[in-house]
């Protein structure tokens, strides 16, 4: 016996179908619609990095999460190996890339140069407060901005959890362990000294001197305070040290747990896991001499600039472009797969972040830093004042000699490549 | 000689000879003049100016010898100071080479070594292996905690210094790396050389009486001073140029203390300033220099050859 | 019968004639060679022991020689997993372009600086020289912006014009050393015999010339499959990148270098120009012109 569907069940069916397919085409134009603005921004947008290993894996994962969002624009991105040369070679004769990232102290050298341009006409100020305002004026020269920020990093204190239950808050307290390794360390500290001014800079800054300000164009290895700093630290830190003062010997043995603290970055923690270490992340202790002020380390925070190569029909795509990449999103998952600290505010406060105990120990860092100036000047002082600092700890002069000298050495290397000095 | 017969069309061959020739150089004349000429003349003429990258293409202007002066104006300036440790590389290095090449060359020369080709193959190997892989592989020797070099002094008690990061420490590691690469050439170079001397002329010696030293000095160093000497001098050329060993190390040594002349001008041109004018009258600087070594070197193998 | 009992009172007497202290000699001889051979090939050692281990194993404080745990990984991630065969592909275009440019471009300028007198020689061999020693670095801003003028930026065979123009002078100046050390009579022969210049320069000169060409030829190629800095910067896209640049890029990791994976990619880039050198070697001797010393 054939089943033959009554009138009354066909219609009903039609009408259910019916009613879906008008609900599935309402639904459908409506996503078509409201993702209309993204599909039809058109362009291509060339990115130059400097990224390679895990970290670059990571950025092409997010380059590809991009296209998804935004189909109709074309995104080339190139990893460089000599990402400084080539755009310098290619910018000024427009070939070089619309966009590019890297650690943000060379804004000076390429503004001067007018390689790159300010980016105040694409990015309103809703845009900009999404940042913490340190890590905004790091892609800032001469009062205009070039660069939005990507992620930071600074030095901080590292201790292993296995040997040192409370970290010191002070230098006094720092100084009891120095003299008492805890945990039966060879050593209480590792910390990287050699040739690396870098590294020494928070306890420059803690005395209240600096190396180079950015406003006033001057250089300030000279001062009372910085040669104060090279003194005390010599006469009250370095006996405590390891006599290898070098980067690898010294992380080396916070690695073999001959160490029990290191001062050190966000670059290091892979190296710590992978020996096993249970640590935890403290600011660098706070300086007694000075009435318990914070020693702030050097900023670095990764940024990404807008050069003068973007041709007039992709301004769009590359403006999509960068705040996308610096936007609060990518930012989150780039800290979630490659430990970046966020500098956008609502990135830095999420929930999911904020349970990351390393992004957490250095951002609280973070809050008390400088930016590395970014004036090409620095580029001159640098060299001076690691040799200063190399010849004050390995005994080779006194403070107000080595520094005074290297005051000397960095002033004639401006005025050399400058022609002047301020 | 063959007297060659005289063409009744003497003219036109003198013409149709030039022609040719012409013609078969012309490829290399171009190119030449193109991309080598062009390009000297040019970068020469940077020098006099002030040219950096942000004026490159519009808003220089010449400023005469004011790069010059800023560069050998004072004495205490960085000039100076890289001049003389590529200099004092130069001269080590060269003579390192040249040492090991002649030792090495004698050595695998002789005989009673079994396998010769072998060991041929192997001692040229550091010239094989592409230099900047082989200085990479150097420096990741050279590295303080985990290099393999500290690691084997380690386990022998002795102390692990830290071979980059040092000033003078650094520089011995360049001359290890860079005698390493460059001895193969020279041994190459004089092993060709050694090979053309008839064994007789030893023979007749030995029966004069002749003990070893003596051969050496008489027979085998006369024979090879011409290529020995264009061979010294094409190498002291390369060392002092030498960029990559350098570079790639550690970027020229503890704060820039062992930068040699072409790493210098390169961090000028590329670093923070950008100064393709001052970059330049340093190089041209460096080019007089060199060509004053070449005019030495080349004077030099003139005088040894009428000596013989 | 005969024979084999002369060979062997041949062998015995030889024997014979060897004293101990030759023997001795001998020996130690050949002792020293292998005990110098492995320390100078120590790194070569260490690079193929480093492609061989998993990352966490070389970050040790003693020597390994030997891996803990050999493994093949990182071969395998250069195999398979990176760019390898398109940088490859690019070397050995670059690589083989410029010989070939070199050695058509430059054997018969070395043919004519070598046979004919023309007007303009010597300052034509003196600048050759000259040349030779300008320090590249220079040259290269200038070099850069005619790259670009002939819109052969980022493409590989502006590369190829690059090293050319820095192979040609050494080149033609070795050639025409080497084309010296050839007697002009058998020219002169084949021309009497009613050959073209170019006749007398393809058939007769040439072949005998072998040694010559393939030292002009190997230094190509060794000069362009090993150059990096230039490369880097003349190259802007990936799929244009040479060996040499993955190579430094492996180098650059933020952190430590990642050295098994490094090691892996080193090996194999070596491997084809060690290759070549071992073949060009005896010519090396022969075909270095500075090395002739006749009469």
């Amino acid at each position: 016996m054939r089943i033959v569907p009554s009138r009354k069940a066909i219609s009903t069916i039609a009408a259910a179908a019916i009613i879906v397919i008008i609900v599935i085409a309402v639904v459908g134009v409506a996503v078509y619609f409201i993702t209309l603005p993204k599909r039809a921004i058109t362009g291509s947008v060339t990115i130059w990095h400097g990224l390679t290993g895990s970290e670059e894996v990571a950025a092409k994962a997010r380059i590809i999460a991009f296209n998804k969002e935004y189909p109709n624009i074309t995104v080339t991105f190139t990893g460089k190996s000599t990402l400084k040369e080539s755009l310098k070679v290619a910018i000024p004769a427009g070939k070089g890339p619309d966009l590019f990232t890297w650690a943000h102290d060379w804004t000076g050298e390429f503004a001067n140069a007018s390689l790159i341009l300010p980016i105040d006409d694409y990015i309103d100020q809703a845009t900009k407060d999404l940042y913490f305002p340190s890590a905004l004026s790091a892609g800032m020269y001469k009062g205009k901005l070039y660069a939005l920020p990507i992620a930071a990093e600074a030095i901080t204190l590292i201790y292993n959890k296995g040997m040192v239950t409370t970290p010191p808050a002070d230098t006094d307290s720092l100084m009891d362990m120095l003299r008492n390794p805890p945990g039966g360390a060879q050593y209480a500290l590792a910390h990287v000294a050699k040739t690396d001014p870098y590294h020494m800079y928070p306890w420059v800054s803690g005395f209240g001197g600096y190396y180079y300000n950015d406003t006033t164009g001057l250089v300030g290895l000279n001062t009372t305070s910085t040669i104060d700093a090279a003194n005390w630290f010599n006469t009250n830190i370095k006996p405590y040290l390891a006599p290898d003062l070098g980067y690898g010997s010294q992380t080396a043995l916070f690695y073999e747990k001959k160490a029990a603290m290191m001062i050190g970055g966000p670059w290091t923690i892979g190296d710590v896991r992978k020996a096993n270490i249970t640590f935890g992340l403290a600011l660098i202790p706070k300086l007694v001499p000075k009435g318990n002020v914070l020693p702030m380390p050097y900023e670095g925070v990764k940024v990404m600039w807008w050069t003068k190569n973007v041709k007039p029909e992709n301004v769009e795509a590359v403006t999509v472009f960068l705040k996308w990449w610096t936007g609060v999103d990518n930012q989150k998952a780039l800290a979630k797969l490659l430990g970046w600290i966020p500098v956008a505010k609502d990135a830095y406060n999420d929930p999911d972040i904020a349970n990351d105990p390393v992004i957490v120990g250095f951002g609280n860092q973070i809050k008390y830093t400088t930016p590395i100036p970014s004036a090409p000047q620095m580029g001159d002082v640098w060299g001076p004042a690691g040799q200063a600092w190399d010849n004050v700890l390995s005994g080779a002069k006194t403070a107000t000699v080595a520094f005074n000298d290297a005051e000397t050495a960095a002033i004639n290397a401006i005025k050399l490549h400058y022609g002047r000095y301020p | 000689m063959n007297k060659k017969p005289k063409s009744p069309h003497f003219l036109k061959d003198i013409w149709s000879r030039n022609f040719v020739a012409y013609l078969y150089m012309l490829p290399s004349l171009v190119m030449l003049l193109i991309l080598n000429l062009y390009p000297i003349a040019f970068s020469v003429g940077i020098a006099f100016t002030n040219m950096y990258l942000g004026n490159i293409s519009g808003g220089w202007r010449f400023i005469g010898l004011s790069n010059f002066v800023a560069l050998l104006g004072s004495f205490s300036s960085e000039f100076y100071y890289v001049l003389y440790k590529t200099f004092l590389f130069t001269a080590i290095n060269v003579s390192l080479q040249v040492l090991f090449g002649l030792a090495f060359a004698i050595f695998y020369n002789s005989k009673g070594i079994f396998g010769k080709k072998i060991h041929l193959a192997i001692v040229i190997l550091p010239w094989a292996i592409p230099g900047y892989i082989s200085t990479l592989i150097w420096g990741g020797m050279f590295q303080t905690a985990y290099g393999a070099i500290n690691q084997i002094l380690r386990g022998v008690g002795l102390p692990t210094p830290n071979w980059l990061n040092d000033e003078w420490l650094a520089f011995g590691t360049y001359n290890v790396v860079n005698t390493w690469l460059a001895y193969p050439f020279m041994m190459t170079v004089i092993l060709g050389a050694l090979q053309g001397i008839s064994p007789e002329l030893y023979e007749s010696a030995t029966i004069d009486g002749a003990r070893s030293w003596h051969k050496f000095r008489h027979i085998t160093l006369p024979l090879i001073r011409r290529p020995l000497l264009l061979a010294t001098l094409l190498t002291t050329n390369t060392t002092f140029q030498q960029f990559n060993v350098p570079f790639l190390l550690n970027n020229g040594g503890p704060a820039g203390r062992n930068q040699t002349v072409m790493l210098w001008g390169y961090n000028t041109i590329f670093g923070s300033g950008n100064f393709y004018g001052l970059a330049s009258a340093f190089l041209d600087i460096v080019l007089i220099f060199v060509l004053i070594i070449g005019f030495l070197g080349l004077r030099v193998s003139r005088i040894a050859e009428e000596e013989r | 019968m005969s024979h084999i009992k002369k060979l062997r009172q041949r062998i015995a007497v030889r024997f014979q004639k060897i004293s101990k202290k030759r023997l001795m000699f001998g020996i130690s001889k050949n002792l020293l060679a292998i005990i110098l051979e492995l320390a100078i090939i120590f790194p070569i050692i260490w690079i193929v022991s480093a492609s061989l281990r998993s990352y966490n194993s070389l970050l040790t404080t003693t020597l390994q020689i030997i891996p803990p745990n050999p493994t093949l990984d990182a071969y395998y991630w250069v195999i398979f997993q990176s760019s390898f065969w398109t940088w490859l592909r690019n070397s050995l275009f670059v690589t083989l372009f410029t010989a070939g440019l070199v050695l058509l471009v430059a054997s018969p300028a070395a043919y004519a600086m070598s046979r004919f007198t023309f007007l303009a020689k010597k300052p034509l061999l003196y600048s050759l020289v000259f040349i030779q020693f300008v320090p590249g670095l220079l040259m290269f801003i200038a070099f850069f912006y005619l790259l670009i003028f002939f819109g052969l930026y980022d493409n590989l065979f502006g590369l190829v014009l690059i090293y050319t123009a820095f192979l040609l002078p050494f080149n033609i100046w070795n050639l025409k050393a080497f084309f010296d050390t050839i007697p002009k009579d058998i020219d002169e022969a084949a021309l009497i015999d009613g050959a073209s210049y170019l006749g007398a320069m393809f058939y007769v000169v040439f072949p005998v010339s072998l040694p010559g060409i393939a030292v002009t030829a190997f230094f190509s190629f060794l000069t362009a499959w090993n150059e990096f800095i230039v490369a880097s910067i003349v190259l802007a896209s990936e799929e244009n990148y040479t060996i040499p640049i993955g190579l430094y890029r492996l180098n650059q990791t933020t952190y430590q270098t990642n050295w098994p994976l490094f090691s892996a990619l080193s090996v194999l880039a070596s491997i084809p120009i060690v290759i070549v050198f071992m073949i060009a070697q005896r010519y090396l001797r022969a075909g270095l012109a500075i090395g002739a010393v006749k009469g």
